[in-house]
């Protein structure tokens, strides 16, 4: 009966389970009453500090029973849903997600007035970079209950995501107006890296520290990706204290072990790099670590090792496609680092821009046209990757190939060397490239 | 006669939790005391670092005036709350300030305010704070975010701020099961020591200790104190007294149907509390006195006894005389047992105690003087 600081702080925490294979962004105070309703917050506690003591298998196997005993109890089937998540998250298996989509249709179809559930659908929509599906979806989980702040998170993400920035920034602004979490604070981050505020990013990442979790994973979490921010940066020290003071609080965490890579990567200690990485894509084997395993491999001189992680990543792909997960943009872009059939890849990175027109994904067209020869078209498709002034070291790069495409070395190299100062190791492969031209 | 009618404020509480008790069947723990007074039970601003739980006023042993206000309510032990720095929107960061607000003049404007600011917390979660004095900076120092007790000196100022044990003690589950007939569940007729809520559960306390002088006026030893929190220029919370939002101001337990006004409380300033709030407590206190009309209780003096506690309830200031060592009603000392006094009232003597009587742990005889935590 009685409810805590700390219970309250766990529930609301719950926005955390829903998170995505490599991102996890974590809603932090959620709807209160209202899902209580449905599936009280005494039960998402639990679920959550059975999570934190990593017996997530276990209790997702508890939930299968009781939905095995009882059908229609969209209680037990909306937490199945959010296990099933969290089992993916944390074993990189994308078989998990279907299940969670057919656990969470069944609890929303046992139940309609779910709130909870249908935010748990648009998270696995999120997590499946099915964005534009999520909107709808989002808005509905917040018609049901205004308060859901999983929701509400989401809607952000998919907004951002679909190049709908003013939207999506409110949405990130409301969601941070709600109360400190994580989840809010670290999406307001996101937000001012867009806007190319590198410095304003580090001092939300900060206060998304300061506000804390209960859940230790989530705090590990902000930690890592603060880490992430400062070795862009170039502020490798603090880099390497954010991930080690992310792995005591969090023993062994994944994310952690892979920013200690690549903290040693940008200090061009490609052996100990890989080292760490080759533990790491064992334990998580999801494409953005093996891609980075594969270039830290190259770097250090070993190409045929390199050769078997990206032939991983190809494999990776193909699993993750298979259960639902739109991988268009990412497969794109690293064909097209790596010289793979480049018309292939920008077909896919033109399709990545239909199902969401955001940067990033402008940024791969314009990649796919300057590597294809295309450099008048892939200018105006730079421009809009460009457009709201972010500060990303790839961006800028691709920036200064098309510009050297177009207007040789002289009109290139200040591209060059803005890239560079976004992030003095933007890319393991692109970043020498870079620095030559910038001399 | 002043005394009982002010003793009847945190009584009005009771009353309005034991009514929510039986239409409910029990309000959340926070009902009674000021955590948690945002709408649904919610801490303002969705923000426990910046819900007010208690402001306490008194008179130190070397005649100084310690000030103290408590946040992050309700925190477990092992937990390491720390102060807000700042709220962040997309477009920038706003700073977060912990207000001790002094009136020396009795107009219920703040003529000295006292603000704390802290920075983020470094790996150890020791934060840096700084107090203010209308704008001047009186002092910077640490936070204690464990038991270790760091104390900031400045001249004869000094301060502190970390993680203490909750200093507020009631048997909250005795209240709001005090209709029960379910033996020992209600405080009712306690003859022998009942359970501290409270117990067992930290707050993150702002102590400061500074000369009296530097809050009163010329002449006067009177001051009223209120707190309150603000994000850049907008206030989050205020309180002086205890529970007058969490009781008084609707939506109450008692009068479900009207529309929450407990944010807007929050949000507004003393000096207009009798502008804009009078009514409200008036006709809380109408439907509280009203509860006691089956006891054989003289209605006659209702409307004048309802009208003089209104009087001094708003404007919401914990009034203190810093020249006097007296607890509440001459502002608050830590283990003033005000529950005793108040449930007297509301029950017209027929509880006289909660049967908690103090603390669940010693009050330190030196600053900062809060318990040790949890």
């Amino acid at each position: 009966m009685r409810t805590t600081g700390v219970r309250r702080r766990i529930a609301f925490g719950l926005a955390a389970l829903g998170g995505v294979l490599a991102v996890v962004l974590g809603g932090g105070w959620s709807g209160d009453d209202a899902t209580a309703r449905t599936v009280g917050r005494e039960d998402l506690a639990q679920l959550v500090e059975q999570f934190s003591a990593g017996s997530s298998r276990s209790v997702v196997r508890r939930l299968e029973s009781a939905v095995a005993a009882q059908p229609d109890d969209a209680r037990a089937l909306t937490l199945l849903g959010l296990g099933y998540q969290q089992v993916a998250r944390e074993t990189a298996d994308a078989s998990w997600l279907p299940r969670s989509k057919e656990a969470l249709s069944r609890a929303v179809i046992a139940d309609p007035s779910n709130s909870l559930a249908v935010s748990a659908l648009v998270q696995l929509a999120v997590t499946q970079h099915r964005f534009r599906a999520a909107i709808p979806l989002a808005r509905r989980a917040l018609r049901l209950d205004p308060e859901n702040t999983v929701a509400l998170g989401a809607l952000g993400d998919a907004l951002v995501a679909t190049g709908r920035y003013g939207e999506g920034f409110r949405a990130y602004d409301e969601l941070a107006g709600r109360g400190p979490s994580v989840g809010a604070y670290a999406r307001v981050a996101t937000a001012r890296q867009l806007l190319g505020w590198p410095a304003a990013a580090l001092d939300a990442m900060e206060l998304a520290i300061e506000a804390g979790s209960a859940i230790p994973e989530q705090e590990a979490w902000a930690l890592t990706r603060y880490g992430t921010l400062l070795v862009a940066s170039g502020t490798l020290e603090e880099a390497d204290a954010a991930f080690r003071r992310a792995l005591r609080l969090s023993p062994g965490y994944v994310h952690a072990q892979a920013g200690r890579a690549r903290v040693d990567s940008a200090r061009s200690r490609f052996g100990d790099a890989a080292r760490r990485l080759r533990r790491v894509v064992d334990r998580l084997p999801v494409p953005e670590y093996a891609i980075l395993l594969g270039d830290v491999l190259a770097r250090d001189g070993r190409p045929v090792a390199a050769r078997r992680a990206y032939a991983l990543v190809s494999t990776l792909q193909r699993v993750l496609a298979a259960n639902g997960v739109r991988t268009e943009l990412q497969t794109a872009l690293f064909d097209l680092d790596h010289g793979i059939e480049s018309r292939a890849a920008l077909v896919r990175a033109r399709e990545a821009y239909r199902a969401a027109p955001g940067v990033s994904a402008a940024d791969a067209v314009a990649w796919g046209l300057a590597r294809t020869g295309r450099c008048v078209e892939a200018l105006g498709w730079s421009r809009r990757a460009l457009a709201l002034g972010t500060k990303d070291g790839l961006f800028l790069f691709h920036r200064g190939v098309i510009e050297r495409c177009l207007h040789g070395d002289a009109a290139a190299r200040p591209w060059f060397v803005r890239a560079l100062a976004a992030n003095p190791t933007f890319s393991l492969r692109w970043a020498p490239v870079a620095k030559r031209l910038a001399a | 006669m002043k005394r009982a009618i002010l003793a009847a404020l945190a009584a009005t509480a009771l009353a309005a939790a034991a009514v929510a008790a039986v239409v409910t069947g029990g309000p959340r723990p926070s009902a009674a005391a000021d955590h948690v007074d945002a709408p649904g039970l919610m801490p303002p601003g969705g923000n426990l670092q910046l819900d007010l739980t208690d402001v306490y006023a008194f008179r130190a042993r070397n005649g100084k005036t310690v000030l103290v206000m408590n946040v992050n309510g309700l925190t477990a032990p092992g937990k390491r709350p720390v102060f807000a720095s700042g709220v962040p929107s997309v477009a920038k960061t706003k700073a977060v300030t912990y207000w001790l607000r002094v009136d020396n003049n009795g107009d219920a404007i703040s003529d000295v305010d006292l603000g704390v600011s802290f920075s983020k917390p470094n790996a150890a979660g020791v934060q840096t704070m700084t107090v203010t004095r209308n704008g001047e900076r009186l002092l910077v120092g640490k936070t204690s975010p464990s038991k270790a007790v760091t104390v900031n000196r400045a001249g004869a100022v000094r301060s502190y701020a970390g993680l203490r044990d909750d200093p507020f003690f009631f048997d909250l589950d005795g209240f709001i099961n005090i209709l029960s007939k379910e033996a020992g569940k209600s405080l009712l007729g306690c003859t022998s020591a009942r359970t501290d809520f409270f117990a067992g559960k930290n707050v993150s306390a702002i102590v400061l200790e500074l000369p009296s002088s530097l809050l009163t006026r010329g002449g006067s030893s009177q001051i009223g104190v209120w707190s309150a929190t603000t994000v850049g220029p907008k206030q989050i919370d205020r309180m002086g007294r205890p529970a007058i939002n969490t009781v008084f101001i609707p939506q109450n337990p008692f009068e479900k149907t009207e529309a929450y006004r407990k944010n807007q409380f929050n949000t507004t300033q003393p000096k207009n509390d009798q502008a804009r709030w009078r009514a409200e407590v008036v006709d809380s206190l109408q439907v509280l006195f009203s509860l006691n009309d089956g006891a054989g209780d003289d209605k006659s003096d209702d409307a004048k006894k309802i009208s003089g506690l209104a009087d001094v309830l708003l404007p919401d200031i914990l009034t203190f005389d810093t020249a006097k060592s007296d607890g509440f009603l001459n502002g608050r000392r830590l283990a003033d047992d005000v529950i005793d006094a108040e449930l007297g009232l509301i029950t017209e003597a027929t509880v006289k105690t909660d049967c908690v009587s103090k603390n669940d742990r010693a009050f330190r005889a030196s600053f900062p003087y809060l318990a040790t935590p949890h």
